[in-house]
C-alpha cells in the first residue's frame, strides 16, 4: 500500500508539471504576441498627399540599417518587433517635407519603451500614436512666378532697350548744347582768324525773289 | 511716335521664357534613370497591363553580402514601360504569394516576410491596407473564402481577415507539425499522416466566427510496404500524390451539396499503364496549370504533363529533360503551355507544349545563349501568344508567339533586370572630334613627343578636320558605336559608361539617354564572389580605345579563378583575356603608358599563397615594357593592402622581376599599421585619380600664399574600436608608412564615408550620443614651400619635415538632411571649377556640397578678420542645411543607393554624375553654374529681338538727331 500511495503520487506530481509545462508554453506562445513591440503612426496635416509614393524609414543609427514600411491610403502605418536601439525615423515623400525624428528603443518587449523625439527639439517626446504633419511643401523646382509689369524692369535686355530709348531722347539734347557752343564757337572763330575770300550771304537779310 | 506700342509689345515679349531656374516640366532634359523591377518571378495579365512580382538582390554594406528583397510592378504589356513599382520594405526577406482578387481584379494581396498581408490596388500601387499577424511569420497561403472574407493559412493557425478593412475577424489554431494544405475552391486543409492517411479539416468562417463544425474525413492512401510518398499537389477537386512505386494517387473530391460532408474517392494509377517507356520513375510532382493540368518529375529528369478531367488521368505529352518549362500562372489564369530550349547553336527555340510535333520556332535575332546565357523561365500570360522569357542575365523578353512556321516570334520588348545590382562602372569619352583632340594634344604635348612629331600631328589632324568637314563624316569615327541621338540630347559630347553587373553582364550605356548601346554576357561569373572592376588602359583619344573588366569565374577546382578581359569600351567586343588562377589581391592602373599608349594593368595576387611577398602580374607585358619601363617600376611603384579581418593596413613595393617573360614581378612589404585585434577598419580613403588639381597654394585675403599640401600618396583609414564606440581618422602616407595626422571621434556608429580633394579629407560620421550626423573635414597646409619643385616624393620625406612643416585645420559640422550612405568627389576635366562633394544619403538623394561651406579654415564669427572676409572665407557655423532644389536627384530617389560615379564633360563648368543602386540614375551637374555655355533656359530670341531693337533704334535716333540738327540750322 506504501508503494501504491508513492507511486500515486508520483503519477500526480507527473501529472501536475505536464499540465503546468503545457500551460506555462501556451502563456509563452499567447504572451508572444502580447510582447513584439509596436510604432504606430499616421501621417496627416495634409489631402493631397500620394500615401502610395511615400515611405516611413527607420534607421538604425548603429550601422545603418533600414527598416521601412508604405503609409496605407489613410496615410497609417507601423512598424513591429523593433530591436532596442536609436533610430532616425525619416519620411520619404515627393511632395512634402517632413521633419526628422529619432527613435529611442529601450526595450523591444514593451510597447511604451517606444520614445519619439523631434531631430530638431529633442526635449519633446511625442504622444503614440504619432501623429506626423509635414514642414513644409517639397521645392524641389523653381516655381512659375504670375507675370509682373514690374518684372519686364528688371529684365536685363528691357533694361537695355529702355536705356537706349532713353538716350534717343537725351543724347539729341546733348548733341543740341554741343552744336550750339560750337556754332557759338564758330561764330567768334571768323573774327579771330583771317577773312574768307567769299562770304556766305546773310540770310536773314537776303531777299528771295521769284 | 508710332514705334512706341510696337517697342512696348517687344518689351513683353521679351519678357517671356526668361528665367534662370528649373522648372519641374524640365526633368529629363539632363537627366535620366533606368527603374528596375529585378529577376521576373510571377505574372498576372491585365488586357494592356502586366502586373509582375519580382526579387531584387540588394547590397549591404555592413554584411558585404546581397539580401533578397521584392518589388511589385505594373508594365505596359506592349512597350515593357513601368507604370508603377512599389518596392517591398528591404526588411522583408521572403515573399510567399502574390493572389488576385478574382471577384475585383482591381486588388491584390500579397504574403510577404511570412506574416504581412498585404492589400493592394491594380490601378496605381495604392496600399489599401496591410496586415500583420504578429503571432506568427509562417504564413504561407492566402484565398478568397467569400467576398468580404480573406483565409490565411499560417504554420500554425488560420487567420480569416475582411478584405475591406484588414482587421483580423477571427483565427484558429492548428497543429503546426502537421503542414497543412488548402484545397481549391473548398474551406477544407489537408495533410498527410504518418500512416499515409490524407486528413481532411474543414475551417470556414460563417456568422462572424470559425466554423469547424462540419464533419472530418480521411482516407488512407492504402501504400504498400516499403512504398512511399514522394510528392503530392492539389488540383481543382482533386489531390494527387505520387509514390515511389511508380503510382499515381488521385483523390478525387466532391462536396455535398448542403456542404456538411466530403465524398472522396481514391484512384490509383500507374505509370507504366500512361506511358510505354520503361526503366524510369517518378521523382514527384511539379507543378500545376490551368484546366487541371499539372507536371510529374520523372527520373530521366523529363516531366510528364497530364491532365485529369472527369475524373480521368490522361498524358498530354511528355517534355523532354533539356526543355524548361513556362510557370504556372496566378489564380489559375489561362495560360499556353509554352517549353522553350537552349540549342547547341547558340539560339533559344520556343513551342508549345500541347502540339504533337511540338515545331520549335527559334526566337528573334539578339536573343541566344552568347548574349543573354540559357533560358531560365517562361511565363506565359494570355492564351493570344504573349510570353515573357527570362534568360540567365535577368532579361526578360517579350514575344509574340504563333506555331505557325512562316510566323516567326516576334520581340516586342526586352527590359535588362541585370542592371538593378551594378557592381562596378566607369565611364569613358566617345571618339573626340577632330578639334577636340587636337585641344587634348595640345595638353599633353609637353609629356609626349617632341616639337616636329607634335607640329605635324597637328597639320594632320587640321586636314583630317577639313576633309571630313568636305566629307561629311569624321575619318575616324568608330563606324560599330550606334548611339540614337534625338533633339532632346542636351550633352555636347555625350560619354559612354561601364557597368558591370551582378548578373555577370557589362554595358555599354550612352550617357545622354541611358540608351544601351553594347552589351556582353560573362556566362562563367562567379556571383557568389560578385567581384568586378573595371579600368580604361587605354583613351579615347588613342583610337581604338581598351577596356580591362576584371571579374571572378566560378571553377572546378575550389581555387579561385578571376578573368581580366580586355574589351573595346565603345563596342563591347573582346581583343584579349587572361586568366588568372590565384586569388587578386589588388588590381590598379599604373600611370606607365606603353609604345602603343596602353596604360599599364597592376594586379597583385596571392602567389605563392599566404606569403608575405606577393606576386604582381603587369598588363600587356612584351618587350618594350620589359626595357623601357621597368626601370620606372621597381622601387617606385608601392600599393597598399587592408586586412579587415587582422586590422591591419600593409604597403607594399614592387622590387625585383620574377618572371621576365611572363610579366610576374616580386612586392616587398614595406610598412604595417596594425589597429589591434579588437578594432575594425571601416574605410579607407584615397585622392581620386581622375581630379586635376588646379591650383598649388590659396590666395588670402592679405594677398599672400598659403600652399596646399597636396600629397596624393596620403590615404585615410578609419578605424573603430566597437566596445568604446571610438572612431580613429588616421592620416598615413601609402608610400613611405609615416602617420601624418590622426583624429578620434568619441560615441560614433560604424558607418564612415571619405573623400579627398586636393588637400582636403572629408568624412561623414555619425555621433551616437548627440544622434546627429556629423561631415568632418581635415585641411593640411604647408608653412613653407620649394615653389620651383613641380613634383612631390614621398620618400625624400621624413615624419620629422611632416611634423615641422604641416599646418592641419579640423573642423566638425552637423549634417541635417538624413544619415550619408556615401560621397563623391563631382569631377570637372580641368579641375578649375570650385570642388563640389556629392552626398549621397540613406534615403537615395543626392546632395552636392560646396567645399566653401565644408572648409576647415572658416572661423568663428568672433575671429573672423577683415582679411576672412576678403579671402571669401564663410564664418564658421556647426549646421550644414540646404534647400531641397539643391538636391540634384530632384523629388526622386534611387533605392539602396550603392555608389556615386562623376567625370567632367567638354565643357569645364559641367560634371556627369552617375549613381546606382536598385536603379540608374544619371545627370549633369554645373557645381558653380553653367558658367562656359548659355544655359537652357536662356530667351535665345529674346536676344535676337534686342539686337534687332538696338540696331533700329540706332537708326532711329541718327534719323532724328539729324532732323534735329537741321530743324535747328532752319531756325
Amino acid at each position: 500500500m506504501k508503494d501504491t500511495g508513492l507511486y500515486c503520487l508520483v503519477l500526480v506530481l507527473c501529472i501536475c508539471i505536464v499540465n503546468g509545462q503545457s500551460t506555462t508554453a501556451t502563456a509563452s506562445k499567447s504572451t508572444a504576441a502580447s510582447k513584439v513591440n509596436k510604432l504606430e503612426g499616421k501621417l496627416a496635416g495634409v489631402n493631397d498627399i500620394k500615401y502610395h509614393l511615400t515611405k516611413v524609414n527607420l534607421i538604425d543609427n548603429t550601422n545603418y540599417n533600414e527598416y521601412s514600411v508604405i503609409p496605407d491610403k489613410a496615410g497609417s502605418f507601423a512598424f513591429y518587433n523593433i530591436s532596442s536601439g536609436f533610430y532616425t525615423m525619416e519620411i520619404e515623400c515627393f511632395q512634402y517635407i517632413f521633419y526628422q525624428y529619432k527613435v529611442d528603443v529601450l526595450n523591444n518587449k514593451i510597447k511604451n519603451q517606444i520614445k519619439v523625439r523631434p531631430a530638431e527639439n529633442e526635449t519633446i517626446i511625442m504622444p503614440q500614436p504619432l501623429v506626423l504633419k509635414p514642414m513644409s511643401r517639397g521645392l524641389y523646382f523653381q516655381q512659375h512666378v504670375p507675370f509682373n509689369i514690374f518684372s519686364l524692369f528688371q529684365n536685363p535686355m528691357v533694361i537695355s532697350i529702355g536705356f537706349t530709348s532713353v538716350m534717343i531722347y537725351l543724347l539729341p539734347k546733348m548733341s543740341s548744347f554741343v552744336n550750339e557752343a560750337a556754332q557759338e564757337e564758330g561764330m567768334v572763330k571768323p573774327k579771330q582768324g583771317p577773312e574768307l575770300l567769299q562770304k556766305v550771304p546773310d540770310w536773314g537779310q537776303a531777299l528771295i525773289t521769284n | 511716335m508710332s514705334t512706341t506700342p510696337t517697342l512696348l509689345v517687344l518689351f513683353i515679349g521679351l519678357i517671356v521664357g526668361c528665367c534662370l531656374g528649373i522648372y519641374e516640366e524640365e526633368v529629363g532634359l539632363r537627366d535620366w534613370s533606368i527603374r528596375n523591377i529585378g529577376q521576373l518571378e510571377s505574372v498576372f495579365d491585365y488586357d494592356q497591363d502586366l502586373l509582375v512580382q519580382s526579387k531584387l538582390l540588394v547590397y549591404n554594406q555592413n554584411t558585404n553580402n546581397y539580401t533578397n528583397s521584392f518589388s511589385l510592378a505594373l508594365l505596359d504589356k506592349n512597350t515593357g514601360i513601368t507604370k508603377w513599382r512599389q518596392l517591398i520594405p528591404v526588411q522583408e526577406d521572403t515573399f510567399e504569394q502574390i493572389l488576385i482578387n478574382d471577384l475585383d481584379k482591381d486588388y491584390f494581396i500579397t504574403i510577404s516576410n511570412g506574416n504581412i498581408i498585404r492589400y493592394w490596388s491594380r490601378v496605381n500601387g495604392e496600399l489599401i491596407w496591410n496586415q500583420v499577424i504578429v503571432s506568427t511569420n509562417q504564413c504561407y497561403q492566402a484565398s478568397f473564402v467569400n467576398i468580404d472574407t480573406l483565409r490565411v493559412l499560417c504554420l500554425d493557425s488560420v487567420v480569416f481577415l475582411s478584405i475591406k478593412r484588414g482587421t483580423i475577424l477571427s483565427s484558429a489554431n492548428i497543429d503546426s507539425e502537421k503542414n497543412y494544405q488548402s484545397i481549391p475552391n473548398t474551406f477544407y486543409l489537408y495533410y498527410r499522416d504518418t500512416d499515409n492517411n490524407v486528413q481532411f479539416l474543414p475551417i470556414n468562417y460563417q456568422n462572424s466566427k470559425v466554423d469547424t463544425s462540419k464533419s472530418k474525413h480521411s482516407v488512407s492512401l492504402d501504400l504498400a510496404a516499403g512504398d512511399q510518398v514522394t510528392g503530392h499537389l492539389a488540383l481543382e477537386g482533386a489531390i494527387v500524390y505520387t509514390s515511389s512505386a511508380n503510382n499515381i494517387h488521385v483523390l478525387d473530391i466532391q462536396e455535398e451539396k448542403n456542404g456538411n460532408a466530403l465524398n472522396v474517392e481514391k484512384q490509383t494509377i500507374a505509370l507504366f499503364s500512361l506511358i510505354k517507356e520503361q526503366g524510369i520513375s517518378i521523382v514527384g510532382v511539379d507543378s500545376v496549370y490551368p484546366d487541371n493540368r499539372f507536371t510529374v518529375v520523372l527520373s530521366n529528369k523529363s516531366k510528364l504533363l497530364l491532365e485529369y478531367t472527369n475524373r480521368r488521368l490522361s498524358v498530354i505529352t511528355m517534355i523532354e529533360q533539356h526543355y524548361v518549362m513556362v510557370r504556372p500562372s496566378l489564380s489559375g489564369q489561362q495560360q499556353q503551355l509554352f517549353i522553350g530550349s537552349n540549342k547547341s547553336d547558340g539560339k533559344i527555340e520556343l513551342a508549345l507544349a500541347t502540339e504533337s510535333a511540338k515545331n520549335p520556332q527559334p526566337l528573334p535575332m539578339g536573343i541566344n545563349t552568347t548574349v543573354n546565357g540559357d533560358i531560365e523561365s517562361i511565363f506565359s500570360t494570355d492564351k493570344q501568344g504573349y510570353c515573357l522569357v527570362v534568360t540567365n542575365d535577368w532579361a526578360i523578353h517579350m514575344i509574340q508567339y504563333s506555331s505557325r512556321a512562316d510566323e516567326p516570334p516576334i520581340l516586342l520588348w526586352t527590359r535588362e533586370e541585370s542592371l538593378s545590382s551594378v557592381l562596378a562602372s566607369e565611364i569613358i569619352d566617345f571618339p573626340l572630334p577632330e578639334l577636340a583632340k587636337l585641344e587634348e594634344f595640345e595638353y599633353e604635348f609637353n609629356s609626349t613627343q617632341g616639337f616636329i612629331q607634335h607640329f605635324t600631328r597637328r597639320i594632320t589632324t587640321q586636314i583630317q578636320d577639313l576633309v571630313s568637314l568636305f566629307m561629311g563624316s569624321s575619318t575616324d569615327a568608330n563606324k560599330d558605336v550606334i548611339i540614337n541621338q534625338d533633339n532632346g540630347n542636351k550633352q555636347r559630347t555625350p560619354k559612354m559608361i561601364l557597368l558591370t553587373t551582378l548578373a555577370g553582364k557589362v554595358f555599354g550605356l550612352s550617357s545622354d539617354k541611358g540608351t544601351i548601346v553594347w552589351s556582353r554576357y560573362y556566362s562563367d561569373f562567379d556571383r557568389s564572389r560578385a567581384e568586378s572592376k573595371i579600368f580604361i588602359t587605354k583613351k579615347t583619344l588613342y583610337y581604338p580605345p581598351e577596356a580591362a573588366i576584371v571579374i571572378s569565374t566560378t571553377s572546378k577546382s575550389s581555387s579561385t579563378k578571376s578573368v581580366v578581359s580586355f574589351i573595346n569600351p565603345l563596342n563591347g567586343k573582346e581583343s584579349s583575356n587572361k586568366i588568372i588562377n590565384h586569388n587578386i589581391l589588388h588590381a590598379s592602373i599604373l600611370p606607365i603608358v606603353d609604345d602603343h599608349h596602353h596604360q599599364l594593368l597592376m594586379i597583385a595576387v596571392d602567389y605563392p599563397p599566404n606569403q608575405p611577398s606577393p606576386m604582381v602580374q603587369v598588363y600587356p607585358w612584351n618587350e618594350y615594357i620589359r626595357h623601357h619601363s621597368f626601370a620606372s617600376m621597381k622601387n617606385i611603384v608601392n600599393y597598399y593592402l587592408v586586412n579587415h579581418t587582422a586590422a591591419t593596413v600593409q604597403g607594399y613595393r614592387i622590387d625585383s622581376m620574377a618572371n621576365g617573360l611572363k610579366g610576374q614581378l616580386k612586392s616587398d612589404p614595406t610598412w604595417k599599421i596594425s589597429f589591434g585585434a579588437n578594432h575594425q577598419i571601416l574605410a579607407v580613403g584615397s585622392s581620386n585619380a581622375h581630379e586635376i588639381i588646379q591650383s598649388p597654394a590659396v590666395i588670402l585675403g592679405n594677398r599672400n600664399l598659403l600652399p596646399k599640401y597636396v600629397n596624393r600618396n596620403v590615404i585615410s583609414i578609419a578605424s573603430l574600436d566597437p566596445k568604446l564606440s571610438l572612431l580613429t581618422i588616421t592620416l598615413v602616407d601609402a608610400v613611405s608608412g609615416i602617420t601624418i595626422k590622426s583624429f578620434t571621434h568619441a560615441h560614433s556608429a560604424a558607418k564612415v564615408s571619405i573623400v579627398h580633394t586636393e588637400n582636403s579629407v572629408v568624412y561623414a560620421h555619425y555621433d551616437l550620443t548627440s544622434h546627429k550626423q556629423h561631415i568632418s573635414v581635415i585641411d593640411m597646409f604647408e608653412k613653407t614651400v620649394e615653389w620651383t619643385q613641380d613634383t612631390y616624393s614621398s620618400l625624400s620625406t621624413s615624419k620629422q619635415d611632416i611634423a615641422a612643416n604641416l599646418i592641419i585645420k579640423h573642423k566638425t559640422f552637423d549634417f541635417v538632411q538624413g544619415l550619408i550612405k556615401t560621397m563623391r568627389l563631382a569631377i570637372t576635366t580641368k579641375g578649375i571649377t570650385s570642388k563640389n562633394v556629392l552626398v549621397g544619403t540613406v534615403s537615395g538623394q543626392i546632395l552636392p556640397i560646396d567645399k566653401k561651406w565644408i572648409n576647415a579654415r572658416r572661423p568663428t564669427p568672433e575671429e573672423a578678420l577683415p582679411t576672412d572676409q576678403e579671402e571669401g572665407l564663410i564664418p564658421y557655423g556647426p549646421r550644414l542645411a540646404f534647400p531641397p532644389f539643391f538636391y540634384i536627384t530632384f523629388n526622386t530617389t534611387i533605392p539602396a543607393l550603392r555608389s556615386i560615379e562623376t567625370q567632367g564633360t567638354d565643357l569645364e563648368s559641367t560634371s556627369i554624375v552617375l549613381a546606382y543602386g536598385v536603379d540608374v540614375f544619371c545627370t549633369l551637374i554645373a557645381p558653380s553654374l553653367p558658367y562656359d555655355i548659355l544655359s537652357d533656359s536662356f530667351n535665345h530670341i529674346a536676344l535676337i529681338i534686342t539686337s534687332i531693337v538696338l540696331l533700329i533704334l540706332t537708326f532711329i535716333s541718327k534719323n532724328w538727331k539729324d532732323s534735329l540738327a537741321l530743324k535747328k540750322k532752319w531756325k
